[in-house]
């Protein structure tokens, strides 16, 4: 398992005369894409780590200095020979923000673990196809989970 | 068989700022404090699962768990709930209430015994249309609460099979109540 986010204590003379003294450096590795820099606090935080499941999700709510908020939807492996996914993106609104958790699909983090180069008999494809169908479905009901948690515990009043 | 117990232990922490922006109660800033604006106060039950008796001229307000998506929210009264316990497999609720401007809601839940490693399935949703209803009953299938694990062995796969078939049968016999009741 490896960490894929640094969190720097704020340099006050660096920093713009409107952040918060309180203001975190955050810098997010994402998959396909160049970090995610900002400054700011975060709001919400959100995980299903299950010692005996060998992944989970973690989802991270950040408002930066510039008044934007940054949603970062990290999936973690109990496996150090596995490599964690972080995905983070940036709104103008926090709505905009949750619209974006709750659509996001967590059968894109599923991995095709066979050699796909290898030819393969109709029966060994359809098997593998129907394991890779049954992952995308736990991936995805595992994330729900997730979520439907979070809503519903931000509905709290 | 070995009874692990796999559900995804859910751990969420919000901030009081978080709370508030999403309330529209304080719309806070970093570096000031906007006025404050009131909101109608809400109290939640502290069992999820039912509504709570805060009688607002009559109606209930009701927070309906779903997942991956935002919870349902509305004003409204419980018009019928059934629950069914499979021994070996789990329980499979249904609920369905009336809103206040007429509307019809379902909400379902199966949650799998202890025994399986598998995540209960909480599904919601509002069903006026004929489609609304048909997505609702596809949504809510007891296979999306089997959570396959790396080291289940071919007899745990078999039992995992055998108790999402149960649910499924639990599930439908109690729509098929629940429509011949109303």
């Amino acid at each position: 398992m490896s960490m894929m986010m640094e969190a720097v204590r704020n340099d006050t003379n660096s920093t713009p005369a409107y952040a918060n003294a309180n203001a975190t450096s955050f810098r997010i590795k994402r998959l396909g894409a160049r970090p995610l820099s900002f400054q700011g606090s975060e709001l919400a935080m959100a995980m299903s780590f299950t010692p005996s499941i060998p992944y989970w999700y973690e989802v991270n709510i950040y408002r930066t200095v510039e008044q934007r908020f940054v949603l970062a939807v990290r999936l973690f492996f109990q496996s150090e020979h596995e490599q964690d996914v972080v995905r983070a993106w940036e709104f103008d609104s926090l709505a905009d923000a949750l619209d974006k958790m709750e659509a996001y699909d967590a059968a894109q983090d599923v991995r095709v673990t066979f050699d796909t180069s290898k030819p393969m008999v109709v029966a060994e494809l359809t098997a593998k196809a129907m394991d890779l169908h049954a992952s995308a479905a736990a991936a995805r009901g595992h994330y729900s989970g997730l979520v439907g948690e979070f809503f519903y515990t931000l509905e709290q009043e | 068989m070995q009874a692990t117990q796999l559900k995804p232990d859910i751990n969420v922490q919000i901030s009081d700022v978080m709370r508030s922006m999403f309330h529209g109660r304080v719309p806070v800033v970093l570096d000031k404090i906007a006025p404050s604006v009131i909101a109608p106060s809400v109290r939640e039950p502290a069992d999820r699962s039912k509504p709570m008796a805060q009688d607002v001229a009559g109606w209930e307000r009701i927070v309906l768990r779903r997942d991956g998506r935002r919870p349902l929210r509305f004003l409204g009264l419980l018009l019928w709930s059934m629950a069914q316990q499979t021994p070996r497999a789990g329980t499979v609720t249904l609920d369905l209430f009336l809103g206040s401007g007429g509307e019809i809601y379902a909400h379902g839940s199966i949650t799998p015994s202890s025994v399986f490693p598998a995540r209960e399935v909480m599904i919601g949703h509002r069903i006026d249309t004929v489609c609304a209803m048909e997505e609702f009953l596809s949504a809510c299938s007891p296979e999306h609460c089997i959570l396959a694990h790396p080291d289940t062995n071919l007899q745990q796969a078999y039992e995992q099979t055998e108790a999402g078939a149960l649910l499924q049968k639990s599930y439908l016999d109690l729509v098929t109540k629940c429509f011949l009741h109303s």
